[in-house]
């Protein structure tokens, strides 16, 4: 295949274009990181940019040593493989129902879900469901209220509602039930959306700050998110207006911030590219229509 | 969609019954939620709840807040055993919220925020104290009695006391602090008045005092403190007596914004002094030797981190560096002292559904004593600490004790108060005289005390009617009005300070007066009138501050000499 | 297709979606119950369905005020702007990526403009402060080379709102991508063969067959946003706002967490988010009445 000179001057410019994008996005992560490993009076004076100055391991270590860094890394990951999970077979289960045509209610299910999506009770009304099922202090007080985001459900059923009726047809022919079906064919059709939902539903529960909080009583149960993002949120204290907490505690160095975002965004950037193939690459049938 | 929408209804009118049940379901296991009943009979310690701040800065080894050596020596040399429930430290509005909305808030809060804990009085969840103080307490009840301010300032609008609160040091909260050696290099001296300080300033920006010939110096930071000068502008707080009579003030206002104003308006402050919140770009100026006059926060550990830390990191970008305290000038309103800080502050509170008080006072009082107060802060003796020279604790290996001790702040006995601790409970005694970069901190302490002393002995007055944590908070129907009157007349404060000499101070104040009118002013005014009428004797006023600034003057001394 | 068999089909579909129903009974529609605090004066003593009834109340003192009509206004073209400009970039973003033909460049850019995702706003509100402030910011050092004077880029409405809106999509465009780039992946690789052999130019092919390949995410993606479109999310105006453009910075957002902060106003707030519920269903059913018209309808 011949390419044209306006393709070539395009596809060009959409390279550059591109690669501006992604120094944009690049270059804060890189002043965080070179904060993280560079000296405290090098970082209070503002004189980090993109590269570290004073190179020292120091806030890495106080991180670790000092804070439950770690342990609250591994209640992360468990929350939010747990939740990724129990998300998934209640949105396949809402989903693929609602994407037949014949199935009965569809209308009125789908506005009932919709409903939803712009009318919620408020925290103090679903705290008080969540905590009458004897669900506060465990993570599932977490998974249960947030199971099915309405949009991803719908995201999917539009998948589904995709594929080429000619492949169930088919399908039913050869004897095919209904979840046989679903295992056999659907699904491992829809890898690019399936994909999509575990990354924002695992981003959603890594990202989880405040429904953490809030359900969880036992600290030994927070999340990185939760222990980063408050000591991100500790400069707040000294701009209160009255400043009245006057402990030694208040402060969170800049460093050790920066070492912490580091620490919890690392995880997300590691599994992107396992979920990414799916959709680079994209299923080689011409099985979903437009 | 007409059957949809009917079907909605239904679905949503269904949903209300059942969270109805639900919600009755809640409230039956409260009643086990707070403690078995507190039989002390059978010698078994009671069991209370009581919270504490999270702030996850506590490490791997020691545990968790909830659970930790220290949690243990409570339970172990306390008189109950406590339950511990952490709180954010930054969320602690939101978590207490939904803790008492679904009725399993634990039995004893601790917590700073009169903003979280007055609504709390209003929708009733608070147990009032005065029967269980008169009952069960000594030490608490000793300290009540030897400080009638503690009193006054805990009881609310039924005439009871809600809450318990402790003795702090009455220190100055900011501080102004000035490049001597650019003064020295410039010939100049240190302002006195409001005037002088301006003139100071514009040579600051100026007169090239860094000498690396380019206009890159700022006179001063628009930082803490800088509005007290003028008197303050507290909404709620800008109020003289007039023979009881309180009268709201708009000269400071004027005052302020038309200083502010000249210094913006002539390029002498940093231009984007509006979106610097929190104060780090004035500091990072500051560091970097940008900065002729550094207003800044200085109360207990921010003292530390402005004269050890931020001082070294001055120095080693500005080698010649050389820092002097400025008393507060003089405006054209009179001399006013820093702002200071609160010297009785209430920090906790019990909840209406408690079921054994008498746990719980006991509790306060081991908390209130002089032993606990020192072991909650220092550490057991002989394991973390040593007695030094002066008869005051010394930490005996500090990695150590950074790590084992570093989580406690005051989290645990938040209302343990100062003067109960004696001298080794003042800030003074922390410092190390053996180190230069301490003894520097001690003198500078030292130096910024006796200028307070100074101020109050030549009737300066205070920056405002009182302290506003000692303000009530006015009704509910006018907080709404009352906190748009505040934010909107603090941005029209900004406004006016940056939009040129179109927009003069007069017309400003004219603006915010009319705001003020706006939104009810005049029945906030006449609501603080009633409540100032009938408590004034009462309640803590700047002549109070004072007089326990001097009243601890004596073991400053002690300690500083 | 007849009832029997229609019945028997149904009849899998129905188990498998009862627990997705009853979470939604349980967890969505009950709490739902909650909002009848928007007509007392809930206080916590007297519980959710013991307050003192008030009737619409809240509702009044609330429209009753010009500031709360100017609020809502200010939100409004806000969340407007936002959708108007932070709509189509993640598109064109994913068209942009998915023309690139070297795979590993392709995964570097997607990577990379995932990662603002996972800011939060503070570091970006800090971010922006360095690019744009008066004193300290590259853009303004050059600007002042030039022309001799900086420019107030936060301190201006019009720039401010630029640079809010912008900070917003530069944020989100890439994590927004993801969505489009798994549905591209659906577009049969025989059409574009086709359209080659036909001689039609890549503009042409993205216009012709790309295009009409993603139209239904594409709408989905638009009705579900009217939902949003009274919302302006707290952290990002909260991070980004100053004194200079407090006129059109106050939202409903921050007026509920203004009102919060003084505490005890749950029933106001309840009331003010329950009118911005009633605002986003009704825009949702709209669209979808649009949507209907291309075949792409919801429901």
């Amino acid at each position: 295949m011949r390419e044209s000179t306006g393709d070539k001057i395009t596809r060009i410019g959409i390279s550059v274009l591109l690669l501006l994008i992604s120094i944009s996005c690049l270059a804060p992560v890189i002043n965080i990181l070179s904060i993280s490993f560079s000296g405290k009076q090098a970082v209070e004076s503002g004189k980090v940019l993109l590269w570290p100055i004073d190179v020292t391991l120091q806030s890495y270590s106080a991180l670790f040593e000092g804070t439950r860094v770690l342990a609250s890394l591994w209640n992360g990951v468990v929350m939010t493989v747990g939740g990724v999970i129990i998300s998934m077979v209640f949105t396949i289960c809402a989903a693929y129902p609602l994407s037949k045509g014949y199935f009965y209610g569809r209308r009125t299910f789908t506005l009932m879900l919709l409903f939803t999506m712009v009318f919620t009770g408020g925290l103090i009304p679903t705290y008080l469901v969540v905590k009458s099922l004897g669900l506060i202090d465990s993570y599932w007080s977490i998974w249960m209220p947030g199971a099915v985001s309405t949009y991803n459900m719908l995201i999917m059923r539009s998948y589904f509602e995709g594929i080429e009726p000619e492949i169930e047809e088919a399908a039913r022919i050869d004897g095919c039930k209904e979840m046989t079906l679903l295992f056999r064919i659907i699904l491992p059709l829809s890898m690019p959306v399936i994909a999509t939902l575990v990354l924002f539903y695992g981003v959603g529960y890594w990202n989880n700050f405040m429904n953490v909080l809030i359900y969880i009583n036992s600290t030994e149960k927070y999340t990185i998110t939760v222990l980063i993002q408050q000591m991100i949120a500790s400069q707040s204290l000294l701009t209160e207006s009255l400043a009245n907490d006057t402990t030694a505690l208040a402060l969170v160095p800049e460093g050790i911030k920066s070492a912490g975002i580091i620490v919890l965004i690392l995880p997300m950037v590691l599994i992107y590219p396992f979920l990414q193939k799916y959709f680079v690459k994209g299923v080689m049938l011409g099985s979903v229509k437009g | 969609m007409v059957k949809m929408t009917k079907r909605n209804a239904l679905i949503a009118g269904t949903s209300l019954t059942l969270l109805a049940v639900l919600a009755a379901c809640g409230n039956n296991d409260n009643t086990n939620n707070s403690a078995q009943s507190g039989d002390s009979g059978s010698g078994k310690k009671p069991t209370i709840s009581a919270t504490v701040y999270d702030r996850g800065l506590i490490a791997a080894s020691e545990g968790t807040m909830e659970k930790n050596r220290w949690t243990k020596w409570i339970n172990e040399n306390g008189p109950t055993n406590v339950k511990f429930t952490a709180v954010p430290r930054t969320e602690s509005k939101q978590k207490l919220n939904t803790l008492f909305a679904s009725g399993s808030a634990p039995d004893l809060i601790f917590e700073f925020d009169p903003n979280i804990k007055n609504p709390l009085y209003d929708q009733k969840q608070l147990m009032p104290l005065d029967d269980m103080i008169n009952q069960y307490s000594t030490t608490y009840k000793k300290l009540l009695e030897d400080n009638p301010a503690l009193k006054s300032a805990a009881t609310k609008s039924d005439g009871k006391m809600y809450e318990f609160g402790k003795l702090n040091e009455a220190i100055p909260q900011n501080v102004i602090v000035i490049r001597q050696d650019w003064l020295d290099k410039l010939k100049l001296t240190t302002p006195k008045t409001t005037e002088e300080l301006y003139q100071v300033a514009k040579a600051f920006a100026e007169q090239d005092p860094d000498g690396n010939g380019q206009k890159d110096t700022y006179g001063l930071n628009i930082g803490p403190g800088i509005t007290d000068i003028f008197g303050g502008t507290g909404m709620n707080n800008s109020y003289v007596d007039e023979s009881g009579k309180l009268v709201r003030t708009w000269d400071n206002f004027e005052q302020y914004i038309a200083f502010a104003k000249q210094l913006y308006d002539e390029g002498i402050i940093d231009k984007d002094f509006i979106t610097d919140n929190n104060g780090a770009k004035a500091r990072q100026d500051f560091l970097n030797g940008k900065t002729g006059i550094y207003f800044v926060q200085a109360n207990t550990n921010m003292w530390n981190r402005l004269w050890i830390t931020d001082y070294a990191t001055l120095k080693a970008n500005v080698p010649r560096a050389d820092l002097e305290i400025v008393p507060n000038p003089k405006s054209p309103l009179g001399q006013y002292t820093v702002w200071i800080n609160n010297p009785v502050q209430l920090t906790a509170v019990v909840n209406r559904n408690a079921k054994d008080p008498k746990a719980i006072m006991e509790y306060v009082d081991f908390l209130s004593t002089p032993e606990t107060g020192r072991t909650l802060t220092n550490g057991i003796e002989g394991e973390h600490w040593q007695a030094g020279a002066t008869g005051c604790p010394n930490p005996i290996d500090q990695e150590k004790n950074k790590t084992e001790l570093g989580y406690l702040g005051q989290d645990y006995n938040m209302i343990f108060s100062v003067v109960s601790g004696g001298k080794c409970s003042f800030i003074a005694s922390s410092f190390n005289p053996d180190k230069p970069d301490e003894k520097l901190a001690k003198d500078k302490f030292k130096e910024n005390m006796e200028i307070l002393y100074n101020m109050i002995d030549q009737g300066a007055k205070f920056p405002g009617l009182t302290h506003v944590e000692h303000l009530p908070t006015v009704p509910q129907d006018l907080l709404v009005d009352q906190q748009n009157a505040t934010t909107e007349i603090g941005n029209l404060t900004t406004k006016a300070i940056v939009s040129g000499a179109s927009y003069t101070p007069e017309k400003a104040i004219t603006e915010m007066q009319g705001l003020w009118k706006k939104y009810n002013g005049e029945k906030i005014d006449a609501f603080y009138q009633e409540w100032y009428t009938a408590n004034k004797d009462t309640v803590l006023m700047p002549d109070d501050i004072f007089q326990i600034v001097k009243d601890q003057k004596t073991i400053q001394e002690d300690i500083l000499k | 297709m007849k009832s029997a068999s229609k019945f028997k089909k149904n009849v899998p579909l129905l188990l498998m979606f009862a627990p997705a129903l009853a979470y939604y009974l349980i967890f969505r529609y009950l709490p739902i119950g909650g909002l009848i605090i928007s007509f007392e004066n809930y206080n916590f003593f007297d519980g959710v369905f013991h307050s003192p009834w008030v009737g619409f109340k809240n509702f009044e003192m609330l429209f009753s005020n010009d500031k709360t009509l100017r609020i809502i206004w200010n939100t409004l073209w806000l969340s407007v702007l936002n959708l108007v400009v932070g709509f189509p970039v993640p598109i064109v973003l994913a068209l942009m990526i998915n023309s690139v033909r070297r795979t590993w460049y392709k995964k570097f850019v997607q990577t990379v403009v995932y990662l603002p995702h996972f800011f939060s706003w503070v570091i970006v509100g800090g971010m922006v402060i360095t690019l744009f402030s008066m004193e300290s910011s590259f853009l303004n050092h050059w600007i002042e080379d030039k022309y001799g004077e900086p420019y107030p880029f936060l301190y201006k409405t019009l720039s401010w709102v630029t640079i809010f809106v912008g900070s917003g999509v530069w944020k989100e465009m890439g994590f927004s991508t993801i969505i489009y780039l798994a549905a591209l992946t659906s577009i049969s690789p025989a059409l574009y063969e086709a359209a080659s052999i036909d001689g039609a130019s890549k503009w042409k092919q993205t216009w012709n067959v790309t295009l009409p390949g993603i139209r239904g995410t594409i709408i989905l993606v638009l009705i579900l946003s009217m939902g949003r479109v009274l919302e302006v999310g707290f952290d990002q105006i909260y991070n980004l706002r100053n004194a200079m453009v407090s006129d059109i910075s106050e939202v409903i957002s921050t007026y509920i967490y203004t009102l919060g902060i003084q505490g005890g106003q749950f029933s106001l707030t309840t009331a003010l988010g329950l009118f911005e519920s009633v605002v986003a269903f009704i825009l949702i059913l709209a669209a979808n009445l649009l949507a209907k018209k291309f075949d792409n309808n919801l429901f």
